[in-house]
């Protein structure tokens, strides 16, 4: 028995080309590999933007992930304003917080509802959900409806935004198109209030992680479109310029993918569960209320609570947007002038998933010689290999079939990003 | 019939997986100004809202399932069941066979909806159509409009 061998292994994408997988290889109570490929790199996009003119990179970029397209421009941008120096404030800055909280509603009821919620409630997927509780799915349908409208709104169109540039917008909305999402948004904010008390009534393993949670510090509001610092509870606190000096990307052989570490530190955690530990006091009275209604400590080190932290970012979000529509006046200007500069810098935001960074570099015309993207899921990766361990190491005696799902979950917990994962439909035929 | 939708999806940086999106652009000015023709990146499931009120709904995406690049599949939803394999997802994205079994069991699925798939070769990044995906996409634009046709003639 000691010598059993057992593999617990998923292909997530079983039928696309080397995208996702789960192997981990257990002899009696050892865990002897936990190998994890579930990650992409967008190196095509990298090499793709060398050469173009630096008001190119936010379209392009924002092609990456169909989840995510607003924290890839916003990142683009905020990098290539940084090389140029210069900064947008006001109301501008305001509109690009208001696209991005659309992408987090859309974002986080996705995974709340529609993908993460299955796990918990023994369900496949969510259309077995539909069949039995039409109710919760249409909620989560309404909700991503409601974020997908802002980013209509405010970034011109919902999946890869067109309005969006370089120094702003090409056209900003008028207070009274923002004003017409209002009694949507208060539906969305009771809703996302109800669902921090629903996430709350389901069944989590006990089990906990020591994590460096790792955020951007935004300077007084919770991360969500950009800051200039990047900091973590066990005292790294840097310029976001100076990312690439501490996170170094190894090529892991068997994910054949790069994997983002600190150096001379260990894995660490971005994303939900990171912003809420190091930024909880920022969160809106809605947000802590919510938490403080259920319960839910400052620091969550629970992975699989994750759904109920990206309930309660869930409510920051609508009443984020709320905020910001009430107090939204039309700027003059849609966007400021920028002028490209020689140099290099980086720029970051809080994609839902956690953080992402960008590096460019410019000749004095404007044009890139040098992109590196760093997304969440690329820095996560390593920390979800040791969660899959510490979650094996503690529930060896479950079986093969019941550890199967809950590592997948655990996987989950990330809510990870596939970029530039493809689209196409896997179709079996069967001839009999 | 009024309300008629047809949808092109797909990834116009991932090589054959683009064709939709191709056939999408090929539509345009091919049908009467009625119907709505859409081409999309987006996260499926939001199709659903794009359909919604819609009397049929006509989608295009590239298929792999290892039948001859270039070859067409035709599948009436209203009839048949996606095969389970295309309801393979992922840890993120919520797939378009999952979109239409959600919609079927919502009853969020117009009267007549349609599949057409476009078996692709290569999905690599950055890649281009390959030239027997490139050398369909007249055909199934084509077959787009006699279909649209019929349905707008009741049929």
């Amino acid at each position: 028995m000691a010598d059993e061998t057992r593999t617990i292994k998923t292909d997530y994408l079983a039928r696309v080309e080397g995208e996702g997988g789960m192997l981990i290889r257990l002899k009696g109570n050892e865990i002897e590999e936990v190998k994890l490929n579930i990650f992409e790199p967008p190196r095509f996009f990298e090499a793709f933007l060398r050469g173009r003119y630096f008001t190119e990179a936010p379209d392009i970029t924002a092609r990456i992930c169909g989840i995510c397209p607003v924290a890839y421009q916003m990142a683009a941008c905020n990098s290539m304003e940084s090389v140029c120096g210069v900064k947008v404030e006001g109301q501008l800055k305001a509109l690009r917080r208001l696209l991005y909280c659309g992408e987090w509603i859309e974002s986080h009821a996705l995974h709340v509802y529609m993908l993460h919620a299955p796990d918990f409630l023994g369900y496949p997927s969510a259309i077995e959900i539909a069949k039995d509780a039409p109710e919760v799915v249409e909620t989560a349908l309404r909700l991503k409806k409601i974020g997908n409208h802002i980013m209509t709104v405010v970034g011109g169109r919902e999946i890869h935004p067109i309005n969006v540039k370089v120094g702003g917008f090409y056209k900003a909305p008028s207070k009274a198109e923002l004003e017409a999402m209002v009694p949507d948004l208060e539906w969305a904010l009771e809703t996302s209030l109800e669902t921090v008390k629903w996430a709350n009534t389901l069944d989590f393993p006990d089990f906990e992680m020591d994590y460096e949670f790792a955020a951007l510090d935004a300077g007084g509001v919770y991360p969500i479109e950009g800051g200039e610092r990047f900091v973590s509870n066990r005292g790294l606190d840097i310029p976001i310029d100076e990312f690439y000096e501490h996170v170094v990307e190894e090529h892991v052989k068997h994910a054949n993918a790069l994997q983002g570490h600190m150096k001379e530190r260990d894995s660490y955690l971005t994303g939900p569960l990171a912003r809420y530990a190091l930024w909880y006091d920022l969160l809106s009275p809605e947000a802590r209320g919510a938490a403080e209604g259920i319960g839910l400590p400052k620091v969550v080190k629970n992975p699989f609570k994750s759904i109920l932290v990206r309930s309660v970012e869930l409510v920051e979000a609508c009443a984020e947007a709320l905020r910001l529509i009430r107090e939204y006046e039309q700027p003059a200007e849609a966007s400021i002038e920028v002028v490209p500069k020689a140099g290099a810098a980086c720029g970051a935001s809080e994609a839902p998933r956690g953080t992402l960074c960008h590096r460019y570099e410019l000749d004095d015309k404007g044009i890139i010689l040098d992109a590196t993207i760093t997304p969440p899921t690329a820095q996560n990766q390593p920390q979800i290999e040791a969660d899959l361990r510490g979650f094996v190491g503690q529930f060896m005696d479950l079986s093969n079939e019941e550890l199967t799902l809950r590592c997948e979950q655990a996987i989950r917990n990330y809510d990870p990003c596939i970029s530039c994962a493809t689209h196409f439909l896997t179709l079996e035929i069967e001839r009999t | 019939m009024s309300g008629i939708l047809v949808v092109g999806t797909g990834n116009s940086w991932r090589g054959d997986d683009a064709v939709g999106l191709e056939v999408a652009s090929a539509l345009r000015g091919r049908l009467p100004e009625t119907v709505r023709v859409l081409a999309t990146e987006a996260e499926q499931s939001s199709l659903m809202d794009e359909w919604e009120g819609c009397d049929a709904v006509l989608i295009v995406d590239a298929v792999h399932s290892g039948a001859a690049p270039g070859s067409i599949h035709r599948v009436d939803l209203n009839a048949e069941v996606v095969p389970h394999a295309v309801l393979q997802g992922s840890t993120h994205h919520f797939s378009l066979g999952d979109t239409i079994e959600l919609a079927r069991a919502l009853k969020r699925l117009p009267a007549k909806a349609l599949f057409l798939g476009i078996e692709g070769e290569s999905f690599s990044p950055g890649e281009p159509l390959s030239p027997a995906v490139a050398a369909a996409v007249p055909a199934i634009v084509e077959e787009i409009a006699k279909e649209v046709e019929a349905l707008l003639n009741g049929n």
